[in-house]
């Protein structure tokens, strides 16, 4: 190897970490920014030009009202992570370390309430455990003969299940990931030395994937703190208010108070920044999680015996009981020509219109390939990028690594409101053609989806240990042939499962995308919201069926493909 | 932005301009002759396009511009949002210096904000001598296209029809005790609904309302008019009366009446200041007021603004005057979380 050799292999290396960091500093910065300098200004208008303030932080939490709904805020999001994480933990240690039947299938469907937009499974559980008219109530109350309230999805409880329900499928992934990539010969001599398989679960493989548990519990944790849907669906009948509809509030007023919704922002943020730091103190002690070296390693999974048929129906019930019911009010809604709860009146008045309407409406096809377009493109990209950056701040010793940690995570805190506003304002100043096009919607999904690439990420690096980096530079292969023969099939599930979770979030996405789209840049979510507002419920539910259908196909496509490279049991 | 900070050295080049200004026949837009309604056509063509941000119903909106479109051969670029995010992007765009947007179609609210914002322009037209009074503003900054009228909508299986209240204070009948729902956002008819009926009375009306039989706050007019289909919320209180008739167009079990005294917020159409494509801006308004555009809002259901066009409602409707609103939103915003969605239940 010659010297030039050597160096341009360094400076190609670091060409692209320097290219990964400031792609993040990029698109974090710009409504970090604004988020901060915001919140130290009044409204600007015609008549009055912004001014410094601090009144804005005194508004936002010189009250005790703040106080009340934010501790509101932590009871809802304690309780939704706590759940989402619980559930989706049990189907993916089921799915990955055991040999539960079936579950290559259990994949797939596991991520239906994902899938189904936001406010359409809300309703459907509005439908499902409503005091009145909730269809579950009526059965149990006519098989018992009685009228108790079975369910009541009017308050804290109902919150905490709807929302944690619907975000299981991101703890599921995550872990999913984490799992994936298990050697499981500490799990098979906990076994041999008498351990049973729930011990053998609590004791090594939840330790053994803590900063994946982690890495969830605060993820899901943050994203409830942000979430309005749900607490104004299920939460504002009874009363329950919590601390984002302060920020909404702040927006909708006259002038636009930006800069209190950025105050109360600034909360989140510190919440969010405190769980980065705290997981990379936890992580920063080298190979104590790396399940993956270079002795032999083969993910292979645990022996339920007889247990696996348990599993199984344990399996079978949850998606009876809970994925298929909201999926089955949906089906029903949408065959309908508006909603009635079930009955042999109803059944009588079955029919397709909604799904003709749905597929000859003209705005559709343009949106669903703008999409497919943005959500494809952002989530490969966000996973490549991060993947760069989480080698940097997990393999390397650069100071201050944990800071690029935070600022790849800080998108995760801004609502959706104030990260539009964020780069409307930043991008109609600075002039580079992306204004009205799909690229300002493509940047605004890469920043809001790169915090959940980069725990993705992150996990799955942790446990892959540098030994096999090292053989390999050690035989003669550069940085970049390491990097993309090595590591990224080596990160492969970790890859995979945030690359699902953003191309399905993404589609979504509502609260930016309706202030960047433009005429000719409508994306699926805008159409959602469309029929959402003219009040065809029913036509709706009919997309949110065919979605969850092409959703599905796309996952079991990627799954499929994912399945012929990289690893594979032995 | 800010027009009276003049720098003296482009102060002369300024004072040309005017001049040259005022040696010009009127401006288009303030010109409201027959002569103008003649040449319009041809320059709107010229121009070949207009932009268009609304927050007016999709399919209804379609159905308008379709119709424009078809007359006068000039493509439209609708872009949709809501009310709020219309007005932001509006402003934001000015701010920066971006002028896109020809016209613009919000609510009243939303509206008197541009205004007073300074991005919209004068226009004067024959046909704001048809539309009501009440809900033209006198600046001629924007002009009202149809009225978002409040009715009351039930659903036919869960209220019988002889058990319809008659005044708002038959809703203090205890029969009503957890049947009655309530839009969230609506703290302007809030406002207008009590001064009308007068302050300390219509405090206490509400107050009594919501403590005894309780008001469940729903968000968003579509949501509570699907509540209302499924029979989860029996009675709105609230609700915008398109809703209800589209739905019982469909043969679902709702209906509607209109409690006196009925409050309306207007939407309405105005003009960018720096509209790119001004002729085509200009006639897409006057189509949007005149008799042929008005009777297309008449068709979806729609309170048209236009007294030439019959009404599909037959009520004393009270406008909510939007500079008045937006004066005293604090005021009400407050009064209406404090009484109806603190105790909502």
């Amino acid at each position: 190897m010659t010297t030039t050799d050597t160096q341009r292999r360094i400076e190609l290396k670091w060409v692209i970490v320097a290219v990964a960091i400031a792609a993040v500093a990029y698109l974090a910065l710009v409504p970090l920014a604004f988020l901060l300098w915001e919140s130290f200004f009044t409204p600007r208008s015609v008549t009055r030009a912004a001014e410094f303030t601090l009144e804005n932080y005194r508004t936002a939490y010189g009250s005790l009202e703040t106080v009340r709904l934010f501790v509101n805020s932590l009871q809802y999001a304690t309780g939704s992570a706590l759940f989402a994480f619980v559930v989706g933990t049990l189907l993916a240690w089921m799915n990955e370390r055991t040999n539960t039947p079936l579950k290559t299938l259990f994949f797939a469907l596991s991520l239906i309430p994902l899938i189904i937009p936001g406010v359409l499974f809300t309703v459907a559980w509005i439908f499902l455990g409503s005091p009145k008219i909730g269809i579950l109530n009526m059965l149990l109350q006519r098989l018992f003969e009685t009228d108790y309230v079975f369910f009541n999805v009017y308050s804290m409880w109902g919150m905490v299940w709807v929302d944690g329900l619907h975000y299981s499928p991101m703890a599921f992934l995550l872990m999913t990931a984490a799992f994936r990539s298990m050697e499981p010969a500490l799990e098979e001599s906990a076994m041999m030395c008498g351990a049973g398989v729930l011990q053998t679960l609590w004791r090594i493989t939840l330790k053994l994937a803590w900063p994946a548990v982690f890495a969830t519990l605060l993820i899901l944790f943050v994203r409830a703190l942000e979430s309005f849907e749900v607490p104004a669906l299920l939460g504002l009948p009874v009363g329950i208010h919590v601390f984002t509809s302060s920020i909404y509030q702040a927006i909708h007023e006259y002038p636009s108070q930006v800069g209190l919704a950025c105050a109360y922002g600034v909360t989140l943020l510190v919440i969010t920044t405190a769980g980065i730091y705290l997981q990379s103190r936890l992580t920063g002690r080298g190979g104590r999680y790396s399940t993956i070296t270079g002795k032999g390693f083969r993910p292979r999974v645990i022996d339920l015996g007889r247990w696996r048929y348990l599993t199984a129906a344990i399996f079978v019930v949850y998606f009876l009981l809970i994925v298929a019911l909201p999926f089955l009010v949906l089906v029903w809604s949408s065959l309908q020509k508006f909603y009635a709860p079930p009955s042999l009146a109803a059944l009588q008045q079955l029919t397709l219109d909604p799904y003709r309407f749905i597929i000859a409406y003209p705005p559709l096809l343009p949106a669903v390939m703008n999409t497919l377009l943005v959500a494809v493109g952002s989530a490969t990209v966000i996973m490549l990028i991060t993947s760069v950056i989480c080698w940097i701040t997990v393999r390397t010793k650069l100071p201050g690594r944990w800071l690029l940690d935070m600022l790849a995570s800080v998108p995760l805190v801004f609502p959706g409101i104030v990260l539009g506003l964020a780069l409307l304002i930043f991008y109609l100043n600075f002039k580079v053609g992306v204004y009205g096009t799909l690229t300002i919607l493509f940047l605004a999904y890469l920043t809001r989806f790169l915090p959940y690439g980069m725990r993705y990420n992150t996990t799955s690096m942790l446990q892959i240990h540098r030994e096999l980096e090292e053989s390999a530079m050690m035989s003669g292969s550069t940085w970049s042939t390491t990097f993309v023969r090595i590591l990224l099939p080596l990160l492969k599930p970790g890859l995979i499962a945030g690359w699902i979770y953003i191309v399905i979030v993404s589609t979504r996405e509502l609260s930016t995308s309706i202030l960047l789209y433009s005429p000719g840049t409508e994306v699926v979510s805008v159409v959602i919201w469309e029929l959402w507002e003219n009040g065809q419920y029913v036509e709706l539910s009919a997309l949110g069926v065919m979605f969850i259908i092409g959703l599905l196909t796309l996952v079991l496509t990627a799954q499929l493909l994912g399945r012929r490279f990289g690893l594979r049991e032995v | 932005m800010n027009r009276l900070n003049i720098r003296p050295t482009c102060f002369l080049p300024m004072l040309l301009a005017a001049g040259l200004a005022c040696a010009q026949p009127a401006p288009l837009a303030l010109d409201d002759s027959p002569a103008r309604a003649q040449r319009l056509p041809d320059a709107a063509r010229a121009e070949g396009t207009l932009v268009f941000y609304t927050s007016l119903n999709e399919q209804n909106m379609a159905y308008v511009v379709a119709a424009f479109e078809k007359k006068y051969g000039i493509k439209v670029r609708t872009w949709r949002s809501n009310a709020d995010r219309v007005l932001q992007r509006m402003l934001t765009e000015f701010q920066a210096g971006r002028f896109e947007v020809d016209v613009v179609h919000p609510g009243s609210g939303e509206l008197e904000v541009l205004y007073r914002e300074k991005v919209l322009q004068k226009i004067e037209s024959q046909q704001y001598k048809h539309l009501l009074p009440a809900a033209m503003p006198a600046h001629h900054e924007w002009a009202p296209t149809f009225l978002s009228v409040w009715v009351q909508a039930y659903n036919t299986n869960a209220v019988k029809k002889e058990d319809l209240p008659r005044t708002y204070e038959d809703l203090l009948n205890p029969k009503w005790k957890g049947k009655l729902g309530i839009e969230a956002g609506n703290d302007d008819w809030f406002g207008k609904i009590v001064s009308e009926m007068g302050e300390a009375r219509g405090l206490k009306l509400f107050r009594e309302m919501a403590e005894n039989n309780g008001l469940s706050v729903r968000k968003g007019h579509t949501l509570l008019s699907n509540l209302v289909i499924s029979g989860e919320v029996p009675f709105a209180v609230t609700m915008y009366n398109y809703l209800p008739q589209a739905g019982k167009k469909k043969g679902a079990p709702v209906d509607w009446l209109a409690l006196d005294p009925v409050i309306a917020r207007a939407n309405g159409v105005g003009v960018a200041r720096r509209a790119p494509h001004p002729a085509a801006a200009l006639l897409f308004y006057e189509f949007l007021i005149s008799e042929e555009g008005q009777q297309l809002f008449a068709d979806r259901d729609y309170v048209p603004a236009s007294r030439k066009v019959k009404w599909p409602i037959k009520a004393d409707i009270k406008v909510i005057d939007p500079a008045v609103s937006l004066d005293q939103s604090e005021k009400w915003a407050k009064a209406f979380q404090e009484i109806v969605l603190k105790r909502g239940r």
